[in-house]
């Protein structure tokens, strides 16, 4: 309120405003993203922040205009901050806020309280889809599966520990986990968490990386490829530590199942032993033919026949339409191949209209298997590489929100999700890093992944357009946008509408993140034509 | 034979539904709505933080 | 047996024990004769032990307005000197065995009813209700208010003790239990709703009153009082659920709670197993809707012997069974569901007789267990008016109230002292 006594001692811009800490008051953050958007639709009202007391939302809360000292916030309790432009706006701003939280948004269907009910209630239940923080995932997970229900864990942020407990009780019980950390899980033709809307078909993929997977199934399914299962088994099963457990019961389902003919396995590079033990398992139980992607990994030899290796997901895509039939291996490579001779024309149109001082590429990504296929070729192709989410031969970024020359970022890390909807959902944080990004004068190139589907944006590229305008028009000098849309025309954006959009907005349209990436690299890179060529043929072609 | 039946719970064709208990983000619960799939959803809230003792004789008496 | 079993059992009995006593309405006196341990220059209230200074509003209207009743006093202020001076005893009704809503101020000729559980032989008394408005229960304590309660004492007192004398002649009492198990599937909670339940009481009692022959005029006074209060029932129901609890205290090992109450400052809960040990806390103030012209600022914290009826299983615990009761509330259909639905995970199970219609007739939940609530973070939820907080005004609204976790806490230490965990 105007002039009210606060001891908060806070310092805003905004004429009438309020901030209050309801302590240990939890909702999830959609649900506050929700309500504080109905609230900022108030008329009157200026801003509104309602978020959890994390580190991040304090900063946000700072950026926003509401500064503070000694505000005593956990990430328990709940941050309501309000600015308006009459006592009247805030008042009712603040009544809309206490109502949206009482009563909560979105209608109420077969909703339950808590679990024990909700099972008693349900004795049939096939799969769990499980979204709660990291570490109180352990005990619901294990009362699932001691009821022998399949389990999709999309939490990341688990210990460890209780991910070894979680996949040995599972295998006791004979139950899949598909996670934790998986983004993804499609069962034929279902979304569960970020997936895309696919057909139905014969490939069954494993993945422990659920952005690897939404692109894989995407683009097969836009050759009209189907998929019978795509399994998401999270970022840590395959490192020693959990052996590659759900990764081999996983495969082991889809080599069982009738409606699946062809499989493949994406991955970054599993841990030595691990490795060792997949493979065995492969070259010992898979009878089907196999598509094998090590995100990142050295080149391989395949010991059998079904057994194919191949390093980019768009190697993948392209090898799995080989394997389906010609004519789809012509399809697929018509729609989403650029010959080394396009790319290299294309980046020497877009290098001309840069200016000397631009040498550096930044990528922000909400994919964390995009990040490292992008890392994967741009290793090759530029020096100076950091990154948040690093690989081999590429330097970590010591600050995430601080980028120095080459920089490919994951804003799906931890660090920006902590307490905040992830940046597939909310594009606040990507949409001012992008801003920040564009102001340098030596950045040539910034890369971007859009994701459409279930569980994403409702217009992502939408959602970024003022931004990209403003670069576009700005007249601190070019920058090179390069983007690629993972989606399925099927999928509540609609891939074909949101390509188009970026293309008016000026943004270059790649057909694959490897070839997005690729570019990039041609336009700041030094190396040599046969050096490029080299790394072309390595990782684009098949 | 019972590793099948219990990860067969997965398959899903016109007879066999699919059940899906959804726990955590709402938005979840919704977009298997739109898909048309038969799922509840479980409004899940972190358990109370107690003091230690408090734990400790609870962990005894229950 | 490990603790845990031990517990366990305890707490079965406990429970089995609450749900199978019995409650006839068997007679009614004055508090001075009825009450075991009532003495001269006594009163009691409702909620755990308290001072005169520490007390609120509604309850100081209440002592002032029993004090001047009694005739111990001529004035609020003669009152009110007697009362700092210490010069009369105050005493929780739960000491006595008695209950009283609101401030629950019971004074030595005040009429009481009593209650007797002819299964596990115990007694327990509760006084008459003055109806709402401006009663003594919400501290007003006006000429009005004494003037009622002198009618209640000369008129409806003599007439309910012609009606009840005859009751027990014939049928050894008037079965409450049986009333409260119907009027849970007529709508009503028991607590803050009893329109079915004061209905079937007059029902029940009407012929009894015709039978003892009283003054016509005496008679159409006493059926148009009760009539038109809709919580005549409640104090009926409050020591019904006083020997309900009764049965179940005092068994050794047992975490079920046996009385919740709170007296305008600060709540108080029993544990079985530990006796009549009072653990106490801050009472929250309540929140809901106000009638026009007040607000939350004008609440006062919580005040009642009325959660002996959660504590027995019904009222709030079976909001979901009183639907109607939710806009009064303020809160939506859903809400009650929700709230009954979370007090099925802190009670020890679903009662054999009280039934809840809407949830497909499923037990109402009773038996809190101290241990589930600390381990589901989940308080007991009530409903209840919410009073003034100045003496003399009255009830201002109604809303829904928890019992504050830390009590919880407080009797699982004790407990742990009292019983050696280490």
């Amino acid at each position: 309120m105007r002039g009210e006594k606060s001891s908060l001692k806070i310092r805003v811009r905004y004429p009438y405003y309020t901030v209050n800490v309801k302590k240990g008051y939890y909702m999830d953050s959609i649900q506050l993203l929700k309500i504080s958007e109905e609230v900022k639709k108030v008329p009157g009202v200026l801003e509104a922040l309602i978020a959890m007391g994390t580190d991040t939302n304090k900063e946000l809360l700072k950026m926003l205009g509401f500064s503070y000292e000694d505000l005593n916030v956990t990430p328990n309790d709940l941050i309501i901050a309000i600015g308006a432009e009459s006592e009247d706006a805030l008042k009712n701003a603040v009544n809309t806020a206490e109502r949206l939280l009482e009563e909560g948004i979105g209608e109420t269907r077969e909703y339950y309280a808590d679990l024990d009910t909700a099972l008693s209630k349900n004795p049939d239940i096939s799969i769990a889809l499980i979204s709660i923080p990291g570490q109180y995932v352990k005990d619901v997970a294990m009362k699932l599966i001691d009821r022998g229900i399949n389990l999709h864990i999309f939490s990341d942020n688990v210990p460890i520990n209780d991910e070894i407990e979680i996949k040995k009780r599972a295998l006791e019980k004979n139950v899949l986990v598909l996670g934790p950390g998986a983004g993804t899980v499609i069962i034929k033709g279902v979304g569960l968490g970020f997936a895309d809307k696919v057909n139905v078909g014969s490939v069954g993929i494993v993945a422990a990386s659920g952005t690897g997977l939404q692109e894989v199934s995407s683009l097969l399914s836009e050759i009209g490829i189907g998929i019978s299962y795509g399994l998401g088994v999270g970022g840590n099963d395959v490192k020693n530590a959990i052996g590659g457990i759900m990764t081999i019961k996983a495969l082991e389902f889809l080599q069982n199942d009738d409606d699946t003919k062809v499989l493949a396995l994406i991955s970054k590079v599993p841990d030595r032993e691990t490795e060792e033990k997949i493979l065995n398992y492969i070259y010992n139980n898979v009878s089907k033919p196999i598509i094998i992607n090590f995100l990142g990994g050295h080149a391989r030899e395949s010991a059998k026949g079904n057994v194919y290796f191949t390093y980019t997901l768009h190697q993948t895509i392209l090898k799995i339409a080989k394997v389906i039939s010609e004519n789809k291996y012509v399809e697929a490579r018509n729609k989403y191949l650029l010959s080394f001779d396009e790319l290299i024309r294309l980046a020497d149109e877009l290098k001309r209209e840069l200016s000397s001082s631009q040498r550096f590429v930044r990528g922000l990504f909400t994919g964390g298997s995009f990040v490292n296929e992008t890392l994967v070729i741009l290793r090759e192709l530029v020096n100076d590489l950091y990154s948040n989410a690093p690989i081999e031969g590429v330097a970590e970024l010591k600050n995430p929100f601080k980028s120095i020359a080459n920089s490919i970022i994951d804003l799906g890390d931890e660090v920006f999700t902590r307490g905040r909807p992830h940046p597939m959902i909310d594009p606040t944080i990507r949409v001012n890093r992008l801003l920040e990004e564009a102001n340098y004068d030596d950045v040539a190139v910034i890369l971007m992944d859009f994701v459409l589907g279930y569980g994403s944006h409702d217009d992502p590229v939408g959602a970024h357009a003022d931004a990209i305008k403003h670069i576009m028009e700005s007249s601190k000098g070019k920058k090179v946008i390069i983007a690629h849309v993972c989606g399925t025309s099927e999928d509540p954006q609609n891939v074909v509408e949101q390509v188009n959009k970026l293309r008016s907005l000026g943004v270059i349209v790649m057909p694959t993140n490897a070839l997005a990436a690729f570019l990039a690299g041609l336009i700041v890179t030094n190396k040599s034509i046969e050096k490029l060529k080299y790394v072309y043929d390595g990782l684009i072609e098949v | 034979m019972s590793m099948d039946k219990r990860i067969h719970k997965l398959k899903v064709n016109d007879k066999n539904e699919l059940n899906i208990l959804n726990i955590g983000l709402e938005i979840f619960y919704n977009d298997l709505r739109k898909q048309g799939v038969n799922a509840i959803h479980v409004a899940w809230k972190p358990p109370v933080k107690l003091e230690k003792d408090i734990e400790d004789i609870l962990s005894k008496v229950m | 047996m490990s603790l845990a079993e031990e517990i366990e059992k305890a707490n079965e009995t406990a429970v089995n024990r609450m749900m199978e006593a019995q409650a006839l309405w068997v007679d009614i006196g004055e508090a001075r004769k009825i009450i075991p341990g009532f003495k001269d220059m006594m009163l009691t209230h409702a909620g755990p032990p308290i001072t005169w200074n520490k007390a609120s509003g509604p309850l100081r209207g209440a002592l002032i307005g029993a004090a001047i009743l009694e005739g111990w006093a001529n004035s609020p202020d003669e009152a009110i000197k007697l009362l700092e001076r210490g010069e009369i005893v105050l005493k929780p009704n739960h000491e006595l065995n008695a209950v009283g809503p609101m401030a629950g101020v019971i004074s030595p000729s005040m009429p009481v009813i009593v209650v007797k559980d002819p299964k596990y032989g115990n007694y327990a008394y509760s006084n008459l209700n003055e109806g709402i408005g401006k009663v003594l229960r919400y501290g007003a304590y006006d000429k009005s208010v004494l003037d009622r309660l002198k009618w209640m004492h000369d008129e409806l007192y003599p007439a309910l003790k012609a009606a009840v004398d005859l009751i027990v002649k014939e049928k050894g009492g008037l079965d409450l239990k049986s009333i409260i198990a119907q009027a849970l599937n007529m709508g009503d909670e028991c607590h803050n709703r009893h329109m079915a339940a004061t209905s079937l009481f007059i029902n029940e009692v009407m012929e009894y009153l015709i039978k003892a022959d009283l003054p016509k005029d005496q008679l159409l006074r006493v059926l148009s009082f009760m009539k038109n209060n809709t919580f005549t029932f409640l104090n009926f129901a409050m020591a019904a659920a006083k020997v309900f609890t009764l049965a179940g205290h005092n068994i050794k090992y047992s975490t079920i709670v046996t009385v919740m109450s709170r007296n305008g400052t600060e709540v108080g809960i029993w544990v079985s197993g530990l006796g009549n040990t009072w653990f106490t806390a801050p009472a929250p103030i309540p929140k809901g809707v106000f009638f026009p012209g007040f607000s939350q600022n004008d609440a006062n914290p919580d005040i009642g012997d009325s959660a002996i009826t959660e504590t027995a299983g019904f009222g709030g615990f079976a909001m979901a069974a009183a639907p109607a009761i939710i806009s009064w509330v303020g809160g939506t259909v859903d809400y009650a569901l929700e709230i009954t639905n979370k007090m099925y995970q802190i009670t020890h199970t679903k009662h054999r007789y009280f039934k809840i219609p809407y949830l497909s007739f499923q037990g109402t939940p009773v038996g809190i267990d101290i241990r589930k609530v600390l381990k589901t973070g989940i308080e007991p939820t009530l409903n209840t008016g919410i009073a003034h907080k100045e003496p003399g005004v009255g009830q201002i609204g109604a809303g829904i109230v928890s019992i504050p976790m830390d009590l919880f806490k407080q009797a699982l230490r004790k407990y742990a002292e009292v019983y050696g965990i280490t």
